[in-house]
């Protein structure tokens, strides 16, 4: 271990110039994308206003002016969603536990199926997209569900809702075939 | 224009660019290339057994080579990958032109460094010393690796991960740097345009990287960009004409000695040098590195 410290230190002081610049080269490139994603995104308030909710938006913020009270948004920063939570399913095509991770990707929120266990107990790593909100505020919200079946996939509107006792109650409707999963959160 | 670079993209339509950059410049640059080359050496004199064979051999390589990586992949490099984004990484990036373009240099900036330690070290010229010693210069060349080839580009490209780039995003640029890598190699197009030549890696500097003449030994280490050899001092223009290959050639074109050669080179050495720590620097020193005392008899 010695041996391999020192030669790296070695290498290190002989090329600190290099280090230097490669730092920086890495810092620029990294730091770039970082910087667009949180800092020149349209904000929050823009992304979770959908179409239809425009004009209300309008009345409100008319409204709010007037009264002088400024409600201030829930953003992605903040949400209640970002953690880990745990579903069960009992279908053919799966029967366990699926644990999904809600994350923060520049202004936006998804959610990742992070962890599949079965009923058997086997369990496998994953890092699918479930989820992606569009907008949520009030406990409830709106996003695109990626779902698998039978080998196909599928993005289907969905609906979410933030019950009192922490519980995630997520629906949709595909084909006519409307259905709901609830979802513990079980860390922030 | 800044919209355009942060609007969020599909990963579909992201996942079939670099399917056609990738995948089809086999089909679509990479065969014809070779055949034009093959129509060359025809008429150059030059298209003899031991070119067919030494393309074949190429070619089994590159077969090796794959196996060994979808062996890592399924056992843990695939797992390690999304591990690191899941517990290691910065906030996730959304995926955008910005987070594209950045990943595309990032990886290309870590190229430059994987490269640059294969040739330097010793465990790694080991390996890579296979991609070198090939007497010829053509695009079935690009396919010739080393056994461990697919092991130390994790080093470099973990760290990426780390950052907060999506590792198959990472994946799929290190595959485009190798892609616009393999295009390099070729005899058939000279000097391109000096501003083109100033800041990307092009056949003729390439052709340098792959030279057996003293000058050209360890220059020009980039992927994409010549840039980064011009910044860190290893960049070196085609002067001389090149000849191929490496200073004490192996003379074969049995697939599995040029495969092994490099690394059963290695192994004797350590089997020739007297004391666990030097046989141990052998792998982390410079290929040609030698005890002091070892040095002084020779």
């Amino acid at each position: 271990m010695f041996v391999v410290c020192s030669i790296l230190n070695a290498i290190i002081m002989k090329h600190t110039k290099q280090a230097l610049i490669s730092l920086l080269i890495i810092t620029v490139l990294a730091g770039v994308p970082h910087v667009f994603a949180n800092y020149l995104q349209p904000n929050d308030e823009t992304q979770t206003v959908l179409p239809e909710e425009n004009e209300r938006s309008e009345e409100v913020a008319l409204t709010e002016e007037k009264s002088g009270a400024i409600e201030t948004q829930p953003t992605s920063t903040n949400s209640p969603l970002i953690g880990t939570w745990k579903a069960s399913y009992e279908s053919e095509e799966f029967t366990g536990d699926i644990l999904y991770q809600f994350r923060k990707e520049g202004s936006a929120v998804k959610a990742y199926s992070v962890k599949l266990t079965d009923e058997n107990g086997d369990s496998m790593e994953d890092n699918t997209l479930a989820i992606a909100i569009s907008s949520f505020e009030n406990q409830k919200g709106k996003g695109t569900y990626y779902l698998e079946y039978e080998g196909e996939k599928y993005e289907i509107a969905c609906e979410l809702k933030l019950s009192s006792s922490g519980k995630l109650i997520i629906s949709y409707e595909y084909y006519g075939y409307i259905d709901t999963e609830t979802w513990q959160k079980i860390t922030q | 224009m800044i919209d355009f670079l942060i609007n969020d993209l599909k990963w579909e339509a992201v996942e079939y660019w670099f399917y056609i950059f990738n995948d089809l410049s086999l089909i679509y640059v990479i065969i014809p290339f070779f055949l034009l080359e093959l129509i060359r050496y025809g008429f150059l004199n030059r298209l003899n057994k031991d070119l067919i064979f030494d393309s074949i051999t190429n070619v089994i390589t590159q077969g090796a080579f794959v196996v060994i990586e979808y062996v890592l992949g399924i056992l843990f490099m695939t797992k390690l990958y999304f591990w690191v984004h899941a517990h290691m990484s910065l906030p996730h990036l959304p995926l955008n032109w910005i987070t594209i373009i950045c990943c595309v240099l990032l990886a290309d900036f870590a190229y430059y460094w994987d490269h640059r330690m294969m040739h330097r070290v010793g465990v790694g010229w080991a390996t890579h010393t296979v991609h070198h010693s090939s007497p010829h210069f053509n695009m079935s060349v690009a396919y010739r690796f080393g056994p461990l080839d697919s092991i130390f580009p994790i080093i470099f490209s973990l760290p990426i991960v780390m950052l907060g780039f999506d590792p198959i995003l990472v994946l799929l640029s290190e595959l485009f740097v190798q892609s616009f890598q393999a295009i390099l190699h070729t005899e058939i197009i000279g000097k391109l345009p000096k501003p083109i030549e100033f800041i990307f890696n092009t056949p003729s500097h390439h052709r340098v990287h792959h030279g057996a003449n003293r000058q050209y030994w360890d220059k020009n280490y980039g992927g994409m960009f010549i840039i980064w050899d011009r910044l860190f001092g290893t960049f070196e223009p085609e002067v001389e004409e090149v000849i191929y290959g490496l200073d004490k050639p192996i003379h074969s074109t049995n697939p599995i000695k040029v495969f092994f050669h490099g690394i059963g080179r290695l192994c004797n050495s350590m089997k020739d040098t007297k004391g666990w720590k030097n046989k141990l620097l052998l792998l982390l020193k410079p290929p040609g590195w030698k005890p002091d005392s070892q040095r002084v008899k020779s």
